[in-house]
């Protein structure tokens, strides 16, 4: 691509700290990851023209959308974003169907009623927003953004305001608009799943400026960034295919390996995805027999990262597999002598897996 | 007995007309003061809220110099006669003049009670800074714009000092309610004085059991899951 999807170069005064951005990005879906109060909300409002402090320049597929210089500044309304908040700002005074059809370009039948079904938006159509869960009120937010034909969507942390069971219904909504509708999206995220699942590249932004950036795993893994992730820490996420299920488990295939996982909703034959917090995960560097743990699987130590308390250790299962975040402690990583290129076997219980439809 | 009704709907019709007159610029003016920061916003937001600290007959006595032939809108400096002062114009302007803090006051209130990010959200969805005030901003302030105006219209209807001076107590031509019941009591003339008292508690209760009931929660509010 020539054009550069979005490119942000822009300063905003926050009260305790100025946002500076500068960032051109090609791809699809970008992360914004970074402790509250870093600036992200405002770098996603000044992207959708709600803070007419920003002074720089923002372009949007060749589109210029801000240029101090020039005395460019394309209001909200003609920017064609579909912002998603945290707090979901659905109009009260309309009921769910009213609220997906606010957008001055909603009115593409075939469209609504798309988005209806890969929402699950039907049996809500005339209920009154204020009558609506968190995970339903998410749900008609989105719906009401993807409605208005957006060029670019902005979601402001999609999963923050859900528990753990609402987290898992909504990130396949998500994945499933990703896949659906090819936009580009900019998506807030405290959570390792859910930027490692959606996102192409991920910036990390502190106090302001960006500190990092680079594909998920990547950005997520660096020791000054790990501790500032979901309390629940890291958690990988594994692409599997169902293959067979009895009562109590189900078998997967992850490239050629096989896992045993929780019993998912999802037919046989359905990829999935499984999520694996890092802490779960043990290291061992011979095979092991006679283990209650089900699942053990050999891979090659990429990189080590970490300080004297903890070790971040990045291992690959396989090329064309997303590569594994461990977590370990300085004395266990001595203790096993581990070094980069080092065969070892990751072993993990079926109950420390998460299935994320 | 045919006075007494002349005098009561009268007296609403003015009412009426006066809180009408007064929406418009009220409604504008609160949203500016709920929505805009401009420089000298607190001096204009007390001077509106004069007429509700001071003696009412203070306000018809300025108004009344404002009016009279020498005055700023007199015969004298406009070159023409009005013709206001003692007629049910000027009915109009005291009960306007009274009533407008008031409307001011609560359709303020109104309007800050609308999260501004609602109103952000709608330009994301594509429509102007109009079209969200239409759509979004005046749809959930509707009540309490609604509230604002039957409590401006009580305002006009018990409102005496100010009229009484600017409009006089003529009966037949500018005599209201109160100043009905002001005659009636003067005059000793007790029953007419109780009817007139019935009425304007009838009518009272009415309009602020109208405004409460405008004002009642609509939907419980759910707690999050």
């Amino acid at each position: 691509m020539s054009v550069p999807r979005l490119k942000l170069q822009f300063e905003l005064p926050l009260d305790s700290f100025d946002l500076e951005i500068d960032f051109k990005f090609e791809q699809q879906v970008l992360g914004i990851f970074g402790p509250s109060g870093s600036g992200k909300t405002s770098l996603l409002e000044a992207v959708a023209g709600l803070r007419r402090a920003a002074r720089g320049r923002i372009t949007c597929g060749g589109q210029v959308w801000l240029d101090t210089h020039k005395h460019i500044f394309r209001p909200p309304e003609a920017r064609a974003i579909g912002y998603v908040p945290q707090e979901h700002l659905l109009f009260s005074h309309l009921d769910v169907l009213q609220n997906l059809c606010f957008g001055q370009r909603s009115h593409n039948a075939e469209l609504l009623q798309e988005i209806c079904q890969l929402l699950e938006l039907e049996p809500l159509l005339t209920r009154n927003v204020t009558q609506l869960s968190g995970g339903e009120k998410q749900r008609v937010a989105l719906g009401r953004a993807l409605n208005s034909q957006p060029k670019l969507l902005l979601l402001d942390e999609p999963l923050a305001a859900l528990d753990g069971t609402l987290r898992r219904k909504i990130l396949p909504f998500l994945i499933r608009i990703k896949e659906r509708f090819s936009l580009p999206m900019l998506i807030i995220s405290h959570n390792p799943v859910e930027l490692q699942a959606l996102c192409d590249e991920v910036i990390a932004i502190k106090a302001g400026k960006i500190q990092r950036s680079g594909p998920a795993l990547e950005v997520l893994s660096a020791p000054e960034l790990y501790d500032e992730e979901a309390a629940t820490g890291f958690e990988n996420i594994l692409p599997v295919r169902v293959r067979a299920q009895d009562a109590h488990s189900a078998r997967a295939d992850y490239g050629t390996h096989q896992l045993v996982i929780p019993i998912p909703a999802a037919a046989i034959g359905q990829n999935i995805r499984i999520g694996l917090p890092a802490h779960e995960l043990l290291i061992a560097i011979h095979p092991i027999k006679g283990l209650s743990a089900r699942n053990q699987i050999a891979a090659t130590i990429q990189r080590i990262q970490g300080d004297t308390q903890r070790k971040i250790l990045t291992v690959e299962v396989a090329p064309d597999l997303p590569q594994l975040v461990a977590e370990l402690t300085h004395e266990a990583c001595e203790a096993l002598e581990l070094k980069v290129g080092q065969t070892v076997y990751l072993v993990f219980k079926t109950s420390a897996l998460q299935v994320y439809g | 007995m045919g006075n007494t009704a002349s005098v009561v709907t009268s007296t609403v019709f003015w009412a009426s007309l006066s809180t009408l007159l007064v929406m418009l610029p009220a409604t504008g003016l609160a949203y500016l003061l709920a929505r805009r920061d401009f420089r000298g916003k607190q001096i204009l937001a007390t001077l509106v809220s004069l007429p509700l600290v001071l003696p009412p007959t203070a306000v018809g006595y300025l108004l009344l110099r404002i009016f009279a032939d020498n005055g700023l809108l007199g015969r004298e400096s406009l070159g023409f006669d009005l013709n206001i002062l003692f007629t049910w114009k000027a009915i109009l302007i005291a009960c306007a003049v009274m009533s407008f803090p008031l409307v001011v006051r609560t359709a303020r209130v109104s309007f800050e009670a609308v999260n501004p990010r609602l109103e952000a959200m709608g330009r994301t969805l594509g429509h102007g800074p109009v079209r969200c005030f239409f759509k979004i901003t005046l749809p959930l302030a509707a009540r309490g714009l609604i509230a604002a105006m039957i409590l401006g219209f009580t305002r006009a209807m018990g409102e005496f000092g100010a009229t009484v001076i600017l409009a006089g107590n003529i009966p037949g031509k500018t005599q209201t309610l109160s100043s009905a019941i002001y005659s009636a009591q003067q005059a000793g003339n007790e029953p007419r004085a109780n009817l007139l008292l019935l009425i304007a508690l009838a009518v009272g209760f009415i309009a602020v059991f109208a405004a409460e009931w405008l004002a009642r929660p609509r939907h419980q509010i759910r707690s999050a899951p």
